[in-house]
């Protein structure tokens, strides 16, 4: 049996089909995002004691200004067979938003991946802090009358408080290892404790990796791939909008500057033409 | 007014109102220069120090302040700014159909315009729109710091830069079309011609002002 397409019905589904393509969400997510010597942090939750060394180290190794920290721990009871211990600081997004909104790139990805923070060239604009889906970053509410003594308690990556921890829990290395080790400790965490909802947190979209021992809205975490969508929100802004204006003024700029001599020479002609005519 | 040999100077802009032209001229220039400084790659450096961070507030303050400075200094001739640039006249869509030529340097075919023609009253309604949301945006950026989230970040920033787009659009038309029709020196001194007003402002030269210079002249 012969189908037969009209022409509108084509056109429909082809524009329908154009639409889903260029507004599904997956476009982004399914790139290759993490390069090959791509470093990742591992947080096994269920290990940690919450000694607060890691707090400790980065302070000191960093030289943080007093009250100040970059890392923060805390520690609940709960009904499971462990305490929920939580780790607050950056969570080293794969495809990282505060990166896209900082504007003196103090905030940019190193060579390992990972996110470095240059406190010397941040303007205290307070872009990464609204950026961060994790709300990592906090800034002084007077840094922008204090001009250069701004801080913004950003991680540098620097790596003190994996190298510090006594029990295991935090661990720096190459990301498909640390992956790896992940999965391998869920198994071990799995066969020794009744957990059945223990899992592993950010392997879409994070550099942190978690070994959790309940669901992620337990310990405060939003769902997968928050990271990316709060990067996707600012993609158009920073990456199309930003440049598209920066070029069309630029144009507009240039047309009106060049017709400017036309127009110029044109006023004066009628100007003189009506002035001999006696109308003005 | 004052006559010079045919020319007759008519008193345009008093003082007050040229003062806080220029006050929102200086602190527009300001924030766009430093704003520009933030959203430009190549010149992104220069706001490492937070100089240009801490002018573009210090600016936004008065920015957000001339209508209340105008308001203030000269009440009567803000509420004439107003009511003016609402009035809208039949001749208005002549102009803006003729536009293309107007930005020739070219008037033949314009309806005859009043006190304010149709291109001031479209930059001063696009002013007070854009006005709203660059102060909305911009205080949102400020003091909203900490409080926003992605989403409302990414709104308030898109929102900003698009009304800033705008302004430098309608900002680019104002000066361009002040210096192709010299219209410079009459927010300088306050005074404009009977030449510049005859073949600008026509309507307003035929209906208001010609009528009390030949009242003068007569007398």
């Amino acid at each position: 049996m012969k189908r037969t397409i009209h022409r509108r019905s084509f056109l429909k589904q082809g524009i329908a089909a154009c639409g889903g393509l260029l507004l599904s969400k997956n476009v982004l997510a399914e790139q290759p995002l993490a390069l090959p010597g791509q470093s990742a942090f591992l947080f096994d939750s269920i290990r940690c004691t919450n000694c607060g060394i890691c707090e400790r180290t980065c302070r000191r190794v960093n030289g943080l200004p007093e009250k100040h920290n970059v890392i923060f721990m805390s520690q609940q009871a709960v009904d499971n067979p462990v305490h929920i211990i939580t780790r607050r600081t950056c969570m080293q997004c794969l495809q990282p938003a505060c990166v896209r909104a900082c504007p003196t790139e103090a905030t940019s990805l190193g060579p390992n991946g990972l996110i470095g923070y240059d406190d010397t060239k941040c303007a205290a604009c307070g872009y990464c802090v609204d950026a961060c889906p994790f709300q990592h970053p906090r800034m002084s509410r007077l840094a922008y009358f204090d001009l250069r003594n701004v801080w913004v308690n950003r991680c540098t990556s620097c790596g003190a408080c994996a190298q510090a921890c006594p029990e295991s829990a935090l661990f720096l290395g190459f990301r498909n290892e640390i992956i790896s080790l992940a999965r391998s400790r869920l198994e071990q965490v799995k066969s020794r404790y009744p957990l059945p909802d223990a899992q592993i947190y950010g392997e879409q979209d994070l550099n942190l990796i978690w070994i959790l021992a309940d669901h992620p809205e337990v310990y405060g975490l939003p769902p997968s791939r928050a990271a990316a969508m709060a990067d996707e929100s600012l993609l158009l802004w920073k990456s199309v909008v930003r440049p598209g204006i920066l070029a069309l003024s630029g144009l507009a700029t240039a047309v009106l500057g060049s017709v400017y001599f036309f127009a110029l020479r044109n006023h004066k002609k009628e100007l003189k033409r009506l002035k001999e005519e006696g109308k003005i | 007014m004052e006559k010079d040999n045919q020319e007759i100077y008519i008193q345009r802009f008093n003082f007050r109102r040229r003062l806080v032209h220029w006050i929102h001229t200086a602190a527009f220039f300001v924030l766009l220069g430093t704003g520009i400084i933030y959203t430009t790659p190549a010149l992104s450096h220069l706001a490492e120090s937070g100089i240009p961070g801490t002018l573009h507030r210090i600016f936004a303050v008065v920015f957000i302040l001339v209508p209340f400075i105008y308001l203030i200094l000269d009440p009567k001739s803000f509420k004439e700014l107003v009511k003016e640039s609402l009035k809208i006249h039949r001749n208005d869509i002549g102009f803006h159909l003729r536009m293309p030529f107007y930005i020739l340097g070219r008037t033949e075919g314009i309806p005859p315009q009043g006190k304010m023609n149709a291109g001031h009253k479209l930059h001063h309604i696009l002013m007070g729109i854009l006005y709203l949301f660059l102060v909305i945006s911009g205080l949102a950026l400020w003091f909203g710091v900490g409080f926003m989230g992605p989403p409302m970040f990414s709104l308030m920033g898109k929102t900003h830069i698009i009304a800033v787009f705008v302004i430098v659009i309608t900002t680019l038309g104002h000066v361009y079309f002040t210096l192709v029709y010299g219209a410079l020196p009459s927010m300088i001194s306050g005074k404009v011609s009977s030449t510049y007003l005859k073949m600008e402002h026509r309507r307003w030269w035929d209906e208001e002002i010609a009528p009390t210079v030949k009242d003068k002249t007569s007398k």
